[in-house]
């Protein structure tokens, strides 16, 4: 998929992973790569300004911990987080159904 | 900190090697900068154990990580806005409080002025007066402006206000960033805008004082690293 495809939904994506309990940054991108069977692996140093800018607007909670003897930060989806989210949810798939609509017929084989 | 010390290994000192690169790229506060540097540090000690836990080499595993992380100048310039925001949410706080007590000095040393006869009266306080409540007017929405759109409320306010939050912190993070850090192509570029906008705003405007304030403690910003 293409970055910018991916750009204005990766708000969307890093707070659903986040939907199952808090998980610190590296898990979040693991979550993203994991969950999208390997198509979005972003440069993990870019998915923690992502989070910053998130936690900035009140989506999710940043908290520190200690890990083995290192400080870990986790996030947690804020209330508000679970409103945006579940906004998005409900504007993707109304996105998706009509781009379904229009393109979503499988590609013929193409004819020799 | 026995397993946070990134030199425990060579394929700690690599990666210690990026964290370095990347943190010495950053600007703003130094409590900001150590808390990403601390967080950067717990991720890619995260990344280099599961590497090793699927058998990678410790080679290997530092650079994957590296790779995986992506190349540092990208990694702190999108740590930029997020950096300046806190940044200039600090000197906006800073001004609301040092403000009133700038204004209550000049007062008192109106009233004194007006009880205690002096040779020469000073005048100057009383005929300023107007221009500072102009100033008021001027500076009190705009730092009350600061404060909320870079902080959560920002979000609500819509993107008319977004706009302006975006150039008020891409102003003061450019006043932080060193020489150097602006070696990059776009931050020069966006650094001659800024200036130019600057100027449209004119002498009185708000980031006069931010500027003065912030080159200096640019210099005295070491970066957090253990």
């Amino acid at each position: 998929m293409r970055a910018e495809v991916l750009k204005g939904h990766l708000d969307g994506l890093l707070l659903a992973t986040l939907t199952d309990g808090p998980r610190h940054g590296y898990a979040i991108k693991e979550a993203l790569r994991a969950g999208s069977g390997g198509r979005f692996d972003l440069p993990t140093g870019t998915v923690y300004p992502a989070l910053h800018r998130l936690e900035r607007a009140g989506l999710i909670a940043g908290s520190w911990s200690m890990v083995n003897g290192r400080r870990r930060r986790s996030y947690a989806l804020t209330a508000a987080g679970r409103r945006t989210l579940s906004e998005e949810r409900s504007s993707w798939w109304e996105f998706a159904t009509a781009v379904t609509a229009l393109l979503g017929e499988r590609p013929w084989p193409a004819a020799t | 900190m026995a397993s946070g010390d990134l030199s425990a290994s060579t394929s700690r000192d690599g990666v210690a090697e990026y964290l370095a690169a990347v943190t010495a790229r950053l600007a703003g506060p130094p409590a900001a900068r150590v808390a990403v540097a601390d967080e950067l540090r717990d991720g890619l000690l995260e990344a280099l154990q599961a590497h090793q836990v699927q058998g990678a080499a410790p080679a290997e595993a530092t650079a994957a990580v590296i790779a995986e992380f992506g190349d540092p100048g990208a990694v702190a310039a999108a740590f930029g806005p997020e950096l300046g925001a806190v940044q200039a949410r600090r000197v906006a706080l800073g001004l609301v409080v040092t403000g009133p007590l700038v204004g209550l000095a000049w007062i008192a040393a109106g009233v004194v002025n007006a009880l205690v006869p002096w040779p020469h009266q000073l005048i100057g306080p009383w005929l300023a007066l107007p221009v500072v409540g102009l100033a008021l007017v001027v500076a009190g929405p705009a730092l009350g402006l600061t404060v909320a759109t870079t902080g959560r409320l920002g979000r609500r306010l819509g993107r008319v206000v977004h706009r302006v939050t975006f150039f008020r912190s891409r102003t003061h993070s450019r006043v932080v960033i060193d020489a150097p850090v602006l070696g990059k192509d776009d931050a020069a570029a966006s650094g001659a805008r800024i200036e130019h906008r600057a100027q449209a705003l004119g002498p009185e405007s708000l980031d006069e004082p931010f500027d003065e304030g912030e080159v200096g403690a640019a210099d005295q910003l070491p970066v957090g690293l253990r």
